[in-house]
């Protein structure tokens, strides 16, 4: 059986495994933190039921866009694939089956690998539908009791 | 970029405390009167927005620094930085050429009593 694109990417460019637990808890600290401000907030404003989570989901992407801006700054334009591996483990954005990366991806010009979906991990990861959702719910609960 | 920052998180946050005081008071102040109206004024509502921009803008711009991931990358810019970082370090300095039978000999004459003790220098 040939190897999957993963495992030949992984070959090709090893992944360190530190940065990347760095990088995610980076990421989920700032998800956890902004998303129980973003539960004081809603509990000022006094949203109610569906409100209130839509509130959250707009929340999420405020904080999830400054994110990526910054990233995309940070690294010169190269994205988020450089600091993320996504959710293919550390798939080469652009390569085929037999390990050449067409084009270099857009990282190419630069020499730089860049991980496919990456910006997955931006968006969706951090746990944002897990432990930030319980911290922006306790902070909407809270202060929307103490304030009605 | 720390101090920018901290300063633009500190400020959101003293807004929305303000914000929520007022919500307080606004509820305090209107569950006594006899009109039904128990929204907030809009002031409170774009005080409460405008600090969640900035607490969260605050909060991204003071996230700790990423760190590649590639292989390659972050073995470059260990090797473009230097330090105790680095974890090859031991292989990278190690000794240079030992002359290990000068190093006998002196030793055994140092053993037998005939040189004191041979100066650290002098290898």
């Amino acid at each position: 059986m040939p190897p999957t694109k993963q495992e030949l990417s992984l070959l090709i460019n090893p992944l360190v495994p530190e940065s990347v637990q760095h990088n995610n808890r980076t990421l989920t600290s700032l998800h956890s933190l902004t998303s129980f401000l973003l539960g004081l907030t809603a509990g000022i404003l006094s949203l109610q039921s569906t409100t209130g989570f839509l509130f959250y989901l707009l929340g999420t992407v405020l904080v999830s866009g400054l994110f990526h801006i910054l990233l995309l700054y940070r690294s010169g334009g190269l994205g988020a694939g450089a600091y993320f591996a996504g959710p293919n483990g550390g798939e080469i954005e652009g390569m085929d089956e037999k390990g050449f990366v067409m084009g270099g991806g857009r990282g190419g010009g630069k020499g730089a690998v860049l991980r496919r979906g990456a910006w997955r991990d931006v968006w969706f990861g951090g746990g944002v539908l897990g432990e930030a959702l319980s911290g922006f719910v306790l902070g909407w609960a809270g202060v929307g009791g103490v304030l009605r | 970029m720390g101090f920018l920052s901290r300063f633009i998180a500190l400020f959101g946050l003293v807004l929305l405390a303000h914000a929520g005081y007022s919500a307080h008071e606004h509820t305090l102040l209107y569950s006594n009167s006899n009109s039904n109206s128990t929204a907030l004024p809009h002031d409170i509502i774009i005080e409460a927005l405008a600090s969640l921009v900035l607490v969260s803008t605050g909060l991204v711009l003071g996230a700790e620094k990423l760190k590649p991931i590639s292989w390659s990358e972050w073995a470059g810019q260990i090797e473009r930085e230097g330090g105790a970082r680095n974890p090859f370090l031991r292989l990278e300095e190690r000794y240079a050429f030992w002359d290990v039978r000068a190093k006998r000999k002196e030793f055994a004459d140092w053993i037998r009593g005939d040189i004191p003790v041979p100066s650290p220098e002098k290898s």
